[in-house]
């Protein structure tokens, strides 16, 4: 159970946060819940992780159709926590007696968790949340092009942690191919794009992110305006040994987020070969993306 | 470049540092399982010595912790039925007793069916208030070290609807607890959104 509750920490920011909640405090706060409770208690995590990786991979269509250029930087995304990820319809577990339903916290609620009372004055605890509004995760991001009006983009990240959770991996690959090259003087930058993302904890956690979209832009000098629609999808599977003093048994969690279609709104600043950028990300997971970044 | 490329993933790192001390609540899960052992033709009664050293030793809170309440969730039995068991069922009652030889009821006749079961656990849905306080009274006090006295865990029965029917059987009462404590813990102040630590 240890180790899953430091993959969890890895979760979290992608190994930003890990290392610094302790392992053992977030084992009691997961330990409590096997299967179906478990899913709705980390169901959020599943929507807000995978809404941040599904975020920030573009700020900008303007793709030339030929020409070395290179942007290497650190994308932010910042999944805001809504008031309705942070309860869920938790249920008594056997061998409570009697069974009962209760709005628990999720793991991003109040950090009071719930309590109902059974029969000879038993209690069930469900425990609380980590209180959290928001979970902001980075990644560092390089795009190269273009060929035939086509940029590749990489995400990588590589953590070796101890024997417990083993290696974080978080691996994408995308590219945005430009729709505009094919019309003259069309108003604004059109791109289509996509981006594949694969984030594991050792053996524990696999995360699967799939986005597609459209993108477009338009630039004045210095500043673009830029935005796109596209489908995301998240699958998070976790699995796991709990160890009870009744003995093991393996849990495991499949989570898919709820991030189908999603909307981008940003604004992007080119100095020189130093970019900036920031935009809002519309869906069932709602995001902030900001990146800071050097390119040619 | 290449220094550059190596240095993103500690950018990332550096952007979310500062720490913040903040107050989280958790629940720590004690199962225990005394086991009773029983091989006999008509009644049977078996004790178990509970001692807070088995309850410390099962629960795991950091030592920073302060533990705010100790509640049962949950009584159960295991039942592990031998070949030479004849009895179909038994009826069987647990009290605890503790130093001053009271006895608290925490069930009582309660039917367990030992044949045409394949459950690994039977729930006792019939749970006395009696017992189960002074179960979660002597078990708080061992975890937060206010009362170190053993108590005894008394299993008494009787094969049913027939008495007097061998029994033998390995039974397991299987006793769930949560231990609730508040623990301050370093956060990074983009997550510290939660209950200010006034330690």
């Amino acid at each position: 159970m240890k180790r899953t509750t430091k993959s969890m920490l890895a979760i979290f920011c992608c190994g930003i946060w890990f290392n610094t909640l302790p392992a053992q405090e977030l084992e009691d706060y997961v330990s409590k819940y096997t299967s179906e409770n478990g899913a709705g208690y980390m169901q959020p995590l599943a929507d807000a992780f995978g809404g941040s990786l599904n975020s920030g991979f573009y700020h900008g269509a303007r793709i030339k159709s030929f020409g070395f250029h290179i942007y290497i930087g650190v994308e932010t995304m910042t999944a805001l926590i809504a008031n309705d990820q942070k309860t869920f319809t938790a249920k008594t577990e056997a061998p409570f007696n009697s069974a009962q339903t209760a709005q628990a916290p999720t793991l991003f609620g109040s950090g009071k968790g719930a309590a109902v009372t059974g029969t000879g004055g038993t209690v069930f605890n469900f425990p609380g949340g980590l209180d959290l509004d928001k979970l902001p995760i980075a990644v560092p991001q390089v795009s190269i092009g273009s060929l035939l009006g086509t940029e590749a983009t990489l995400r990588f990240v590589e953590v070796e942690t101890d024997e417990n959770i083993g290696k974080i991996k978080l691996f994408g690959f995308g590219a945005q191919h430009s729709l505009s090259q094919y019309f003259k003087n069309f108003p604004i930058d059109l791109t289509a794009g996509f981006l594949i993302q694969k984030f594991e904890v050792g053996d524990i956690v696999e995360a699967n992110t799939k986005y597609f979209g459209l993108q477009g832009s338009f630039s004045r000098s210095i500043l673009t305006l830029y935005g796109g629609a596209g489908i995301a999808s998240t699958t998070l599977n976790i699995a796991y040994d709990y160890e009870s003093g009744a003995g093991t048994e393996t849990i495991k969690f499949d989570l898919e987020a709820e991030n189908a279609a999603r909307f981008t709104a940003g604004v992007a600043l080119n100095l020189i070969v130093l970019k900036l950028h920031a935009d809002y990300n519309f869906g069932a997971q709602n995001v902030i993306a900001a990146g800071l970044g050097f390119g040619f | 470049m290449k220094k550059f490329i190596a240095s993103l993933p500690l950018l990332a790192l550096l952007m979310l540092t500062g720490c913040d001390k903040r107050l989280f609540h958790f629940v720590a899960t004690i199962n225990q399982s005394p086991t009773f052992t029983f091989d006999s033709t008509g009644p049977f009664v078996q004790r178990v010595v509970v001692t807070s050293d088995v309850i410390k030793a099962a629960i795991d809170v950091p030592s920073d912790a302060r533990i705010t309440g100790v509640d049962i969730e949950s009584l159960s039995l295991r039942v592990a039925v031998k070949p030479e068991n004849r009895a179909t069922a038994l009826s069987v009652t647990g009290v605890t007793i503790n130093a001053n030889q009271q006895r608290k009821l925490m069930f009582q006749n309660y039917t367990v069916p030992l044949v045409g079961v394949n459950v690994p656990v039977i729930g006792i849905n019939a749970l006395i208030e009696d017992g189960i306080s002074e179960l979660r009274g002597k078990i708080n006090g061992y975890v937060q070290n206010t009362d170190n006295t053993a108590f005894v865990i008394e299993v008494s029965g009787n094969s049913t609807p027939s008495s007097g029917q061998r029994v033998a059987i390995d039974l397991n009462l299987v006793v769930k607890a949560t231990v609730k404590y508040d623990q301050c813990v370093e956060v990074p102040q983009l997550f510290s959104s939660g209950e200010e630590c006034t330690e």
